[in-house]
């Protein structure tokens, strides 16, 4: 495992629960890695599995959906169906080559900010044991490629004797 | 082939008279097409014209599509077993109308593999996988019953052997086969239950997806698709069919029908009552997830 | 004529791998496509014709037109540089035909740039079809199975090997080091493809603009991109932005006037909502406007594409019997 490897994971964090004990956590000093970058959603029922594969398309080598333990969803029922879209999505996407590690769901209320910073400290070591993601999804780094400024090169050269649509008939 | 001639003679009759006793307006079916050998959509509006309906095993085509098309209006379609367990969810759905919409049910024997010209006997994989041969819903039904006979395979055995293979060489698989597609977006457009007037995956605003044709953003594309099918997709296989090059979806819309069987033991469009899995939830189920 | 064996042909295109990239069709599970080849067994030699048309080697599904990046405060704009020449191995004479209204349309002022630079750079060697088979229908509309249009050498198959006729000076220059014999013999004849006539139909075409059959013809329609895509002479692009960090990549990438918002104005207005109206778009613009704008000349080269791999069997063939008979009558 390479020290150079930094795993980037991105967590939706339920506005209610679980956000606010990641807040919890930070305002009572419990450090966490900075691997997370924190984006803040009303409910964990909100996710949609478009924001999931964005963030893998994007380069996220994992990502934590949290939201309310079952029963106190601050919407009564968002985290039930969370639960059972990334049931199905986690398997999926270890069918095409995204671990089933790097997907993960867990329920963390607005108290348990020491559980939010063992979370994420446990996953980021998990995600930087799995190494860089192998997969396809991930857009890969935009290619160093061969490029000139525009402008330096000579005009676009044209057909020779000008282009002009093939004759109407006949096969020569 | 199973010799189907009595159903095409039935579907007729019953066509000449619905559209004569103005029933419905249009009937939706099958003709023969331009090749002469394989089978294409038909929409009859006039009893006489009621000839030129067929059924034999040829017919693939899911023609659930079109009734939401013609939503709206009184119309007859001709659903084998599988299409009508599609109709049942566009009716779950509410995108048709089940007063407005007469189901020509086919007790179909199975389709075959066929393509532009040619044809043959060998049944698609659906239907040698088929347990189900008998219409969920209809208002008229053809065709012999026909014996269920049980398999001696596991009709999931091609998702299992590419679920046990290692990592790298599944990320190969898809890769191969991804790098193929080209977005025609033929797939999406022939599946009755794809019928979002602005698919997500075209959307500029927010760009979900991105409209460049690279590996990436197709992998996109069909895991998208297939999880907005999760718990929605009949096994059709249309997708599978119209794709130009060849692309291996059903291992794509079969997974998710293999989690959405084992986790909830739910098949799409057999029970209309029946609430699909992931517009619903048992408050104390144990996924295996969440912690 | 020359004739080149089987064996020297391979000799040849081997060399030629040092100095070009070399595109030849392949199967490709189950699919013939062009792709880059490394060696000469990898070409499906017995293939009819590719799902998609080489097309794509000259105008590519996906494009970097340029990146912009901001250095030091100040914009750079960058292109990519389109330097590799490259043969062509293998097409039929339709998608000659094709490349050759691309390049009417896209070369002709303003040109084109990436298209232009990657046309000058490719060199067509192209193979005769000695058995074309129907719903083929190249005769019907000004081409030939073994027509020489848009090529710079063509091959045709003949029982001792290839005969090879250089087109341009192009294909001349391309030759050069093949094991050419010469030889008295003749290339075979094609075998005959069922014939219609299309004479009088662009003339027709805007006074059956609003018939009813367009709608009857078309009415099974998905509205997927199957035909456009795979149509050899299509070239609609869309060209959108992609933010990458601190960069933004210009693409453009393949369109298609079948898809349900391909014509959708700012306000929502969407002057060809439906189906029918967008099919009519592909069919007029090949058979009336292209003609009316390049010389009379019907962008459809009879290939067939569109007619094998619609999912529900929408035949330009039939459209164009049934446009004869509303002439007729």
């Amino acid at each position: 495992m390479s020290l150079d490897y930094e795993p980037r994971i991105i967590g939706f964090l339920c506005n209610w629960c679980a956000f606010a004990g990641a807040d919890l956590a930070g305002t009572t000093r419990t450090t966490y890695p900075s691997n997370i970058r924190i984006i803040r959603v009303p409910c964990s029922g909100r996710v949609d599995p478009l924001l999931v594969l964005k963030a893998f398309q994007q380069g996220a080598d994992a990502v934590l959906i949290a939201g309310c333990h079952p029963g106190d969803c601050h919407y009564v029922q968002g985290n039930y169906y969370a639960r059972r879209r990334f049931a199905l999505l986690r398997q999926f996407l270890d069918y095409l080559g995204i671990e089933k590690e790097r997907l993960r769901l867990e329920w963390v209320s607005a108290s348990e900010g020491r559980k939010f910073s063992r979370l994420v400290t446990e996953m980021t070591q998990e995600v930087a044991r799995l190494g860089p993601r192998k997969d396809t999804v991930k857009r890969p780094a935009r290619q160093a490629p061969v490029l000139r400024p525009l402008g330096q090169e000579e005009a676009a050269p044209a057909l020779k004797g000008g282009a002009a649509a093939p004759a109407k008939s006949g096969g020569e | 082939m199973v010799a189907v001639e009595n159903i095409t003679q039935l579907i007729q009759e019953k066509a000449r008279e619905l559209l004569s006793s103005g029933q419905v307006e249009l009937v939706i079916g099958y003709q023969r097409a331009s090749d002469g050998v394989t089978a294409r959509p038909a929409f009859v509006r006039k009893a006489e014209d009621a000839g030129k309906l067929i059924f034999d095993q040829t017919c693939t085509h899911n023609l659930g599509k079109y009734a939401i098309e013609h939503r709206g209006k009184s119309l007859a379609i001709v659903a084998k077993a599988c299409d009508t367990f599609g109709i049942n969810v566009l009716i779950q759905e509410k995108q048709i109308v089940r007063e407005k919409t007469y189901v020509i049910g086919i007790n179909c024997p199975g389709v075959v593999e066929s393509s532009f010209g040619e044809t043959g006997d060998r049944l698609q994989y659906r239907c040698q996988i088929c347990q189900e041969h008998a219409p969920a819903v209809f208002d008229y039904i053809v065709g012999d019953p026909i014996l269920e006979k049980p398999l001696d395979f596991d009709p999931y055995a091609k998702v299992k052997e590419l679920e046990a293979l290692p990592q790298e060489e599944r990320i190969a698989f898809w890769e191969k086969h991804f790098d193929r597609c080209i977005r025609c977006y033929a797939c999406r457009n022939a599946c009755p239950q794809c019928y979002c007037t602005e698919c997500v995956v075209e959307q500029i605003d927010p760009n979900w997806v991105g409209a460049p044709i690279q590996v990436p953003e197709k992998q996109i594309f069909h895991v998208i698709r297939a999880f907005h099918l999760a718990g929605r997709c009949i096994g059709c296989n249309e997708c599978e069919r119209v794709c130009p090059v060849g692309i291996p979806l059903s291992l794509l819309n079969m997974k998710f029908s293999l989690e959405v069987e084992q986790q909830f033991g739910y098949k799409p469009g057999r029970d209309p009552e029946v609430c699909a899995p992931l517009a619903t939830y048992q408050p104390d189920e144990d996924l295996g997830i969440g912690g | 004529m020359d004739i080149i064996t089987r064996e020297s042909l391979k000799r040849w295109l081997t060399t030629l791998m040092d100095r070009y990239q070399v595109m030849a069709p392949v199967l490709a599970e189950g699919n013939h496509l062009f792709r880059a080849i490394s060696s000469t067994d990898e070409i499906a030699w017995d293939y009819y014709n590719s799902v998609v048309p080489p097309k794509e080697l000259i105008f590519p599904l996906t494009e970097s037109l340029f990146t912009l990046e901001y250095q030091n405060g100040v914009p750079q704009i960058q292109e990519p540089v389109i330097d590799r020449q490259t043969v062509i191995f293998g097409l039929r004479p339709c998608d000659a035909r094709a490349i050759a209204m691309l390049d009417a349309s896209f070369m002709n002022d303003p040109v084109d740039v990436p298209y232009a630079r990657r046309r000058a750079l490719v060199t067509l060697v192209g193979w005769a079809c000695v058995r074309p088979e129907s719903p083929c229908f190249c005769v019907n509309i000004g081409g030939a199975p073994n027509g020489t249009q848009g090529l710079d050498v063509l091959m045709t198959e003949g029982t001792d090997g290839y005969f090879v006729e250089p087109v341009t000076e192009k294909g001349k220059a391309v030759l050069e080091g093949a094991e050419l014999k010469h030889t008295d013999a003749v290339p075979p004849e094609p075998a005959a493809l069922p014939a219609f006539s299309t004479e009088g139909l662009t003339e027709r075409l805007p006074e059956v603009f609003l018939s009813p059959m367009w709608q009857q013809q078309v009415e099974a329609c998905i509205s997927c991109k199957i035909c456009t895509f795979l149509c050899p002479t299509c070239y609609c692009f869309d060209v959108r932005d992609r933010r990458d960090g601190e960069a933004v990549e210009r693409m453009r990438c393949w369109d298609s006037c079948q898809g349900a918002h391909f014509s959708k104005i700012a306000g929502g207005y969407n002057p060809r909502a439906t189906k029918t109206a967008r099919w009519k778009q592909f069919f007029y613009h090949k058979y009336l406007y292209y003609p009316e704008r390049f010389g009379g000349v019907i962008a459809c080269v009879g290939c067939a594409r569109c007619v094998r791999k619609c999912p529900v069997n929408i035949d330009i063939r039939e459209v164009i019997q049934d446009l004869k008979e509303d002439i007729s009558a």
